[in-house]
């Protein structure tokens, strides 16, 4: 059970904006999809939730998403845009019950009236209830909107098939403290053996939660693998076109990476 | 997710910050007794006095006595008038709300989708040249001319609209309007070429026209307008899930499971019927559908499963009392509805707006 992108191109118009990717995720895993602006990362994510035509061959729990309805789907997937503005003041409770007319319907009565209330508290705005959803910050505003999208698929796991998340820059507008916070659900979610597949700028918190990274520049897989490979000096230099140091503290090894270390390694004449 | 780590969470009974379904209902009841009183008031109210027709409601049943005039004035000419003046304001407040969730813009009209133009140009077309048309034709139509002309205009107007909006499958909101508008000033045009060769007797035909009246209505028009109105009346309810999950966008609502293009299909086709069919009984009665579903999102707020419903209750009681105002004003000559609705309604939806300008601009 997994999701795999086999040669899939995308045009937009006339521009081809994906060149034959090949993309796999894991259930149980955190999958993170990073690189430059305008590399695809985002249209990559259209492509695997269907949002986008492609050409190729995407399948998700084994089953073609372009023979799936799109009530199925929901189902199996949730999915998390980048930013979403509302055409009429809906509070916030009203928007994260939208979430749970998608999908399953297997829900008793009182469980529709707690999930709600519980997917706010799991992204840190219980009491926002009676808010109304313009009045957010643009964090706020997106963390409502990923307690909109748990309703939706809130067990990871369901009748032996893993369901998914896509999140499309989760963090970008949040705070450190909420980034930390919004990653180890996503995290949790595929512990529990759902599967995860996320747009990430953030590297840092890419190799914090991540268990396999999808490096992309100019519409094009660079790499993929477990953090340790694909996050390396050479690789992200050569898709980032910026030179970076990656590190690892001593603790417990895993990569991380600060821009200035690169100067300062090149200054003492210390490559890693 | 580990829901047990919120057990401790309020049981379903507690009342939630931010859940407005009750006051749903709360509208929804003051609505439907609202609706019962109108509906009296509308076939108690006019040139025949308020004692006599609650005999003549009875007389047919045999449980009063009536004169045959009475009975007549009650039950041929006010109740299908009453009725088909509830049934236009349901059916253009619940087009009204479907359309603008469906546009997803608060201002957002039928007209939008090109229902007024092109009834507004059938009408005209059939009030002026109608005279043109063979004899055995206009024998056969009677005055049945002018609703046909609206209908047929309408429902064409929008399937090209339609046609031009939707590409490879996929109708495009955007392009829907811009087009929208462009049709209109084209139907626009070609009624002024009409109307400038319209005599004076046809001027004065297409002006009332152009206002609206709920005057005309018989048990025929009534019973023919009826399965369009009601199809979309009962279609509506249906779109409530889809349209909450558009407010987020279309690729959201395809993410949550929702049919987008199906569900466009269905709700553009029942919306141009049945506006089509409320115009072509009534004429032109603006501001009910773009009034009533804001005043209730304001009351209420915007979740489509109350929204269209309660619609449908507030744009009949809003018409009904129009109406009822309408023919007593200048009695025995009646006003146009359409006048009735923008004199009354245009100052108390800007009082409204004043009042409500945080809300209002979310």
């Amino acid at each position: 059970m997994g999701l795999v992108c086999n040669k899939t191109s995308l045009f937009l118009g006339r521009a081809q904006i994906l060149h034959d990717v090949d993309f796999v995720a894991a259930a149980g895993e955190v999958t993170c999809i990073v690189g430059p602006n305008g590399c695809g990362k985002t249209t990559l994510l259209k492509a695997l939730t269907c949002e986008l035509a492609y050409e190729g061959h995407i399948a998700l729990n084994g089953v073609d998403i372009r023979r799936q309805s799109p009530q199925v789907l929901a189902t199996q997937r949730a999915v998390l845009p980048q930013a979403t503005n509302l055409a009429f003041p809906f509070t916030v409770l009203e928007v994260v019950r939208i979430g749970l007319t998608a999908g399953l319907s297997t829900n008793t009565p009182e469980d529709n009236e707690r999930l709600p209330l519980d997917a706010l508290a799991r992204v840190g705005l219980a009491g926002f209830e009676g808010r109304f959803y313009q009045e957010l910050s643009g964090g706020e505003k997106q963390r409502v909107q990923l307690a909109r999208v748990l309703v939706q698929t809130w067990e990871p796991v369901l009748n032996g098939i893993p369901r998914w998340l896509f999140l499309d820059e989760p963090v970008s507008a949040l705070d450190i403290a909420h980034q930390l916070q919004v990653m180890a659900i996503a995290r949790d979610f595929a512990r529990a053996g759902g599967g995860v597949v996320a747009v990430m700028h953030d590297l840092n918190l890419t190799a914090m939660f991540s268990d396999r990274i999808t490096l992309m520049a100019n519409g094009r897989e660079v790499r993929s693998g477990t953090p340790k490979d694909v996050l390396r000096n050479e690789p992200l230099r050569h898709a980032y076109n910026c030179d970076v140091q990656v590190n690892t503290p001593p603790a417990d090894a895993s990569p991380w990476l600060i821009p200035q270390a690169a100067r300062a390694a090149q200054a003492t004449g210390n490559p890693s | 997710m580990a829901a047990a780590e919120h057990i401790a969470q309020p049981s379903a009974s507690r009342h939630v910050q931010g859940d407005r379904r009750r006051r749903v209902l709360a509208v929804r009841t003051g609505l439907s007794v609202a609706l019962v009183l109108a509906m009296l008031l509308s076939l108690g109210w006019g040139a025949a006095s308020d004692t006599r027709v609650i005999p003549a409601l009875l007389a047919p049943l045999g449980l009063a006595e009536a004169s045959l005039r009475d009975t007549v004035i009650v039950w041929d000419i006010r109740f299908p008038r009453m009725l088909t003046g509830a049934f236009v304001g349901a059916s253009l407040a619940v087009s009204g709300a479907v359309m603008q969730g469906l546009f997803r813009n608060p201002l957002a009209d039928p007209g939008l989708i090109g229902v007024s133009a092109g009834a507004g140009f059938g009408a005209v077309a059939a009030i002026v040249l109608g005279g043109l048309l063979p004899v055995a034709v206009q024998a056969a139509v009677g005055y049945y001319l002018v609703p046909l002309a609206a209908f047929f205009g309408g429902w064409i107007t929008t399937i090209v609209l339609y046609a031009v909006a939707t590409r490879g499958g996929r109708t495009s909101i955007a392009t829907m309007l811009l087009a929208g508008i462009a049709l209109g000033a084209l139907t626009g045009a070609l009624t002024g070429i009409i109307v400038y060769y319209a005599t004076d007797d046809q001027l004065r035909d297409l002006t009332f026209w152009g206002l609206g009246s709920v005057a005309g209505a018989n048990w025929d028009k009534f019973w023919t307008a009826l399965p369009l109105i009601a199809a979309c009346l009962i279609v509506a309810p249906f779109l409530a899930r889809s349209l909450n999950a558009l407010a987020l966008g279309e690729a959201a609502a395809t993410h949550m499971g929702i049919p987008v293009q199906r569900m466009k299909n269905i709700a553009i086709l029942t919306v141009a019927g049945s506006v089509g069919a409320s115009v072509a009984v009534t004429g032109g009665i603006g501001f009910v559908g773009i009034v009533v579903p804001h005043l209730l999102r304001l009351a209420q707020g915007p979740d489509h499963n109350g929204l269209l419903l309660n619609s449908a209750l507030l744009g009949a009681v809003m018409l009904l009392v129009a109406d009822a105002m309408a023919r007593t004003v200048i009695a025995p000559a009646e006003m146009p509805i359409g006048i009735i609705t923008a004199i009354l309604g245009g100052p108390f939806f800007l009082w409204i707006l004043l009042r409500n300008r945080n809300v209002v601009d979310l």
